[in-house]
């Protein structure tokens, strides 16, 4: 996470739009992508990011300082998506089909960036397993690497709800992938078997 | 046969008790289920903290910006608009209430419309003839200011009020106009 400029936050909080530019250019990445991991579409995650820094500027006189901002700024998008999940479901799309996506990748390589973009859609696939709450954990817990108070924090729940929501979302995960696994198996074993026959 | 402790214990973050692990091996055995299982956390684990982070497109700050100079030209127009139906609520009491006065002080007068006619009648010649008598005290007197008073001093005074309602209309139009806001 970026470091804040203690001035600038207080600008910020005074409602100056220069200021509170740099925080969004600070944050932009790391909440563009909890958005775009809870909701699995890049215009939604677009519009969700947006919305989230109005949000966070609107409130920016509320916020305590003692608080960390990015825990903070992180909260207010994941109460947004999944308020946004809540109201619809999400049109699947294809990862692939996204003209905003940027997965960076050093290597040019087409064969390499397929594997990743593949890979994104599988990481996609095993979030959208997940109901709204359990989706956000499992990204600030992976992701961003928050321990289970601040995930608490972020999502007002308790340390004790956090811990049994991750240790049932992995239980979930593991399940779903056992099960997509054996199923491919399961379609590769069938395939063989119509061939030989 | 019950493997949801085995389960929990297979996604746990924090290493088992000696005892939990000795059981989790001895489980892990016989239960092919329960196998495939931590196979499959192991690799969404390894997916997972890859932690390939998606970035947005672009100049997504300039887009923020030019979101919350809407925002702010919304929540404008929106307090001018509760201001203007402020204004004519505030205005169409008023009348209603000025209404209701003169209806209860001219009530009586109301029941009987013939006495009520020759009354306005009354009233309208009595008016006419207090105009025409301030008419013939003081047009003589604004003759005489009209006179003495130069033609130029005339149309300075009728150019400086021209250029006083301008200002006044200036004004208004600056005060009534939504302002941007320039970052």
């Amino acid at each position: 996470m970026p470091e804040i400029d203690a001035e600038k936050l207080i600008l910020a909080q005074k409602g100056d739009v220069d200021a509170f530019s740099d925080l969004v250019n600070a944050h932009q990445n790391a909440v563009y992508n909890l958005c775009y991991r809870m909701l699995g579409d890049p215009y939604a995650a677009e519009d969700a990011a947006q919305e989230t820094f109005i949000r966070a500027y609107k409130a920016m006189k509320s916020y305590d300082k003692k608080r960390s901002f990015s825990t903070w700024l992180l909260s207010i998008a994941a109460h947004h998506c999944i308020d946004q999940l809540r109201k619809k479901r999400m049109k699947v799309t294809r990862i692939e089909d996204s003209p905003y996506l940027e997965i960076p990748d050093p290597r040019p390589n087409p064969e390499a960036s397929l594997a990743k973009a593949e890979q994104q859609l599988e990481v996609k696939n095993l979030l959208d397993v997940l109901n709204e709450t359990d989706r956000a954990i499992v990204i600030m817990f992976y992701w961003y690497e928050f321990s289970y108070s601040e995930i608490a924090e972020a999502l007002n729940l308790t340390g004790s709800a956090v811990k049994s929501r991750i240790h049932r979302a992995r239980a979930q995960l593991a399940k779903s992938w056992a099960e997509k696994g054996q199923t491919v198996s399961g379609l590769e074993r069938q395939t063989y078997g119509s061939q030989a026959l | 046969m019950d493997h949801k402790p085995y389960e929990l214990w297979l996604v746990a973050d924090q290493p088992l008790q000696p005892d939990q692990e000795i059981k989790l091996q001895a489980h892990l055995e016989t239960c092919e289920a329960c196998r495939t299982l931590q196979e499959s956390w192991r690799e969404v684990e390894d997916i997972f903290e890859e932690r390939i982070f998606i970035h947005p497109q672009p100049g997504f700050t300039e887009r923020w910006q030019l979101q919350i100079i809407g925002e702010f030209n919304l929540e404008r127009e929106k307090e001018q608009r509760r201001l203007t139906w402020m204004f004519l609520g505030a205005t169409t009491g008023a009348a209603f209430l000025i209404l209701v006065i003169m209806t209860i002080r001219f009530f009586a007068t109301l029941q009987n419309p013939t006495e009520a006619f020759i009354s306005g009648m009354t009233f309208v010649a009595g008016v006419s003839n207090l105009t025409e008598t301030i008419q013939k005290a003081f047009f003589p007197l604004l003759e005489v200011f009209i006179l003495s008073v130069p033609t130029l001093w005339w149309l300075l005074m009728v150019l400086s009020a021209s250029l006083l309602t301008l200002v006044l209309i200036f004004s208004i139009r600056r005060v009534i106009k939504t302002r941007r806001v320039s970052l």
